[in-house]
């Protein structure tokens, strides 16, 4: 009844004197023109089921998209420069502190165990540091962020999924949480967490600036974005733009809408553009961040070997399995053994 | 996997992460499994697609052969990344497992390379690559790690053996299960429709993910039925499967929710009955209570008013009594009071004097929405205390048959007005369309608010006989005593 009454409401239909609407009791229906007579009610006054029902026109949808056009060009640059530029300064930081163990571990030049126990004061710093980060901040930054991302992607837009897994504090416990864990010589990645760090730059780009706030009104546009955001990350990430695209495509495989990807693929050649002229500056050119460097011929096999490489692909997929297997049993023990619980919702 | 559904909070395990930290630290310091720029992964990765100078454990002095150095590194890999990928930290998995594949393809170049060492040149580093993208792939699902490989090492030359084996290896762990990403999303508990398609390739049937609780029309409805079902079902359902009837439950096709819209307007727009209806439901109830309380304080103003007109009165007929303007025979022997009422019209009859004006808008027909409860009041219970009052006083007739005059006027008025209202509630009943809604909030609010948009009906003549007769008048008469009890309980303006 609530919803009902609020959908009355509507100023044409307000109670005024001068037109009384045209309701007398015994009245019949009007049976000669009903075509004309439905026209002109749903033009002029009977937009009143529609707003009970709170539909809206699919025409206003596609003016929010139209309209939207111009600031969504300038919306992805933005975010491919600010998420490159972050990912470059995090993976910059991470090989500072990598390099800082290595500085560490060598003051022991007489192998006597006493590098070894400063670096274990080093490496346990970080890595708790990164810890407590998630604990203190937000737990949702813990873990590679590429799952939540693909329930963002995957299901129903909501507003409380977005603040949940892409809030600020996520967003401060992932960067600073990832520059520490990557130089704490775990034995961890970095492209995870920096598609989450990209998405949560697009949602908070969104939801701060009013210039992008449009953007959030279209769902479609809003999954849209989060895909550019994780070509970003992996583009930037690995110095691949064309992968990073391929890889945003693939982790949204289920509904991907091809006629869109120009988005991600200038978010990703931003980012990636962006990613390198911070490296570049810091001085990294022979870096393996940018570049892993390969000792390897201009023909590096021959047709052959193409045997080889099939029964490799073959096995290594096995191999691939197994190893999944054993992930999800190391999981299962720590779960079930530490309580280390990893459930976030 | 048993899933305990509570964010950990007090139980973060940093004991956990400490432990495994010194334990990742000894093995890399004992297998030397760093260079000059870095300790971490990135730095192994580029070593195994180099020279393989880390993996070699010449840290431990050159005992161990080529082979045996990657095996060992492999093994440490292998537990180094399951230990660590499991951390709650923020923690990526692609580089290490790009790592344990290629150490994987290097063991596998290696041994190629002393296989056939007399056919021809071996490349080792380029089966590390492959071997790599291969078991990325598998890891991952996706067979973009072959591009992001051949772009990463700047090496076009090996995009074709890195995609053969990509495919290969993913294809593969997809036929077979999820992915590392599908296992996250498993064990924080974050569904997706993903994992019910995995899910369904192996075990699940059509009724597993059914909704069986989705409404159906049948293809002879009744109007109010159908808006019954829209709403019930709103923001549920999408599309409503068609049925032959409730009792032959034989699918004939199925209706989308905004096609049965516009049905609905175009069908609705031929009563104009219901347009009255939705007038009368158009004001909600809190912009009623304001409207009674400022008639309670506009009463309440008019009886001040007359209080003081009644002692102004009595004064002006002791200021006559005594300054003795008048002749003696103008002088009547019963004083001031058959002199004052020309007075007393004059003073009612001038603009500054609100009382009058009062009762004129009274009469007037667009606000006999609020007159019309005021008058109800007066009629129904409280004039005769009025009276009383009125009596107590001051003891002056003339105002108080004004009043009553247009009390009676009022009376009229409300009676032809309740008739109508009968009417429309009766309408609003059989229409049926707001039987759910009426019954929710109460059927007298919905009289009262019938109450309200009468003005605007009453000049469309008088209502049907028929109505008036029919069985449900006596019904609506008894909503209607419901309705005004009601109202005089909640907000009388003289109690």
């Amino acid at each position: 009844m609530e919803k009902l009454a609020e959908g009355y409401h509507s100023p044409d239909l307000s109670l005024s004197p001068t037109s009384p609407p045209s309701a007398s009791v015994s009245s019949p229906p009007n049976p000669q023109n009903p075509l004309h007579k439905q026209i002109e009610v749903r033009t002029e006054q009977n937009t009143w089921v529609r707003d009970i029902f709170q539909i809206r026109s699919s025409n206003e949808a596609d003016d929010l998209q139209a309209s939207a056009a111009p600031s969504i060009l300038l919306f992805l640059f933005t975010l491919g420069g600010c998420a490159g530029l972050l990912n470059g300064l995090i993976l910059w930081a991470s090989s500072a502190l990598s390099q800082l163990q290595v500085v560490i571990i060598s003051q022991d030049v007489n192998h006597t165990g006493v590098g070894l126990i400063y670096f274990w004061i080093s490496a346990s710093i970080c890595a708790l540091g990164s810890a407590c980060l998630c604990k203190y901040i937000s737990p949702h930054a813990a873990g590679s962020g590429l799952p939540e991302f693909k329930y963002l992607i995957a299901t129903e837009m909501s507003e409380s999924d977005h603040n949940r897994f892409l809030a600020f504090r996520v967003f401060v416990a992932k960067v600073f949480g990832l520059i520490l864990s990557s130089g704490s010589s775990l034995s961890i990645g970095s492209e995870g967490p920096l598609v989450h760090t990209a998405a949560c730059i697009a949602f908070l780009l969104m939801k701060y600036i009013g210039e992008f706030g449009d953007i959030m009104q279209s769902p479609s546009l809003v999954k849209q974005v989060f895909a550019a955001s994780a070509a970003v990350g992996v583009s930037s990430a690995f110095n691949a733009p064309v992968g990073g695209l391929l890889f945003s495509i693939e982790v949204t495989s289920s509904f991907y809408l091809v006629a869109n990807y120009w988005k991600s693929f200038i978010a990703a050649v931003a980012g990636s553009v962006a990613c390198n002229i911070f490296l570049i500056s810091k001085g990294a050119t022979s870096d393996p961040l940018l570049t892993l460097q390969m000792v390897i011929n201009p023909h590096p096999f021959v047709k052959s070997e193409f045997i080889i490489f099939i029964l490799m692909g073959i096995s290594f997929g096995f191999l691939a399995h197994y190893f999944l297997k054993l992930h999800q049993k190391v999981r299962f023990c720590l779960v079930s053994c530490l309580q280390l619980n990893y459930c976030v919702r | 996997v048993n899933q305990t559904v509570k964010p950990f909070t007090k139980s973060y395990p940093l004991i956990l992460v400490f432990c495994v930290t010194l334990f990742t630290a000894s093995l890399i310091y004992f297998t030397r499994a760093y260079d000059s720029h870095s300790v971490g992964v990135i730095a192994m990765v580029s070593d195994i697609l180099s020279d393989g100078r880390i993996n070699e454990l010449d840290g431990l002095g050159g005992h161990i052969s080529h082979l045996g150095g990657l095996i060992i590194s492999l093994i440490v890999r292998v537990i180094l990344t399951l230990l660590g990928t499991n951390m709650p930290i923020p923690a990526g998995i692609f580089m290490p497992v790009f790592l344990i594949g290629g150490i994987l393809g290097r063991f596998i170049g290696i041994i190629m390379h002393l296989m056939l060492i007399s056919v021809g040149k071996i490349d080792i580093p380029a089966y590390a690559l492959v071997g790599a993208c291969a078991f990325a792939a598998g890891v991952t699902h996706t067979i973009s790690v072959a591009v992001i490989a051949v772009e990463m090492t700047g090496n076009i030359h090996m995009l074709l053996p890195c995609l053969i084996v990509s495919v290969l290896a993913a294809g593969i762990t997809k036929s077979k299960g999820c992915s590392v990403y599908d296992q996250g999303m498993l064990n924080k508990g974050l569904e997706s429709f993903q994992l019910l398609l995995m899910d369904s390739i192996t075990a699940n049937k059509a009724g597993d993910i059914m909704d069986s609780n989705s409404c159906s029309i049948p293809s002879l409805c009744s109007l109010s039925n159908l808006v019954s079902i829209l709403q019930s079902t709103l923001n549920m359902q999408e599309e409503y499967p068609l049925i032959n009837s409730i009792s032959d439950q034989r699918i004939v096709g199925s209706v989308a929710r905004t096609e049965l819209y516009i049905y609905l307007e175009a069908k609705f727009a031929e009563f104009d009955q219901l347009t009255v209806l939705r007038h009368c439901l158009a004001r909600d109830y809190k912009r009623h209570k304001v409207n009674l309380i400022r008639k309670a304080t506009k009463v309440a103003n008019i009886e001040k008013k007359r209080r003081y007109l009644g002692k102004f009165r009595t004064v002006v007929a002791g200021f006559l009594d005594k300054i003795d303007i008048f002749g003696d025979e103008d002088r009547p022997s019963a004083g001031a009071h058959t002199k004052l009422p020309t007075h007393e019209m004059d003073l009612v009859n001038s603009p500054t004097m609100t009382p009058r004006n009062e009762m004129d808008t009274v009469r007037n027909p667009l606000q006999t929405s609020e007159s019309a409860d005021t008058g109800f009041h007066d009629i129904e219970s409280s004039s005769p205390k009025l009276r009383e009052k009125e009596g107590g006083s001051s003891g002056k007739s003339s105002p108080r048959t004004r009043r009553d005059s247009v009390i009676d006027e009022l009376g009229i008025l409300t009676t032809a007005l309740s008739s109508n209202a009968v009417a429309l509630a009766k309408q609003a009943e059989a229409l049926s369309l707001s039987a759910a809604s009426v019954a929710s909030t109460g059927v007298s609010e919905m009289a009262r608010m019938a109450f309200e948009s009468l003005d605007t009906d009453r000049d469309h003549g008088p209502v049907d006989t028929d109505i008036l007769h029919s069985e449900a008048f006596s019904a609506a008469i008894d909503i209607l005593n419901d309705a005004s009890t009601r109202l005089q309980v909640n907000s009388h303006p003289f109690t």
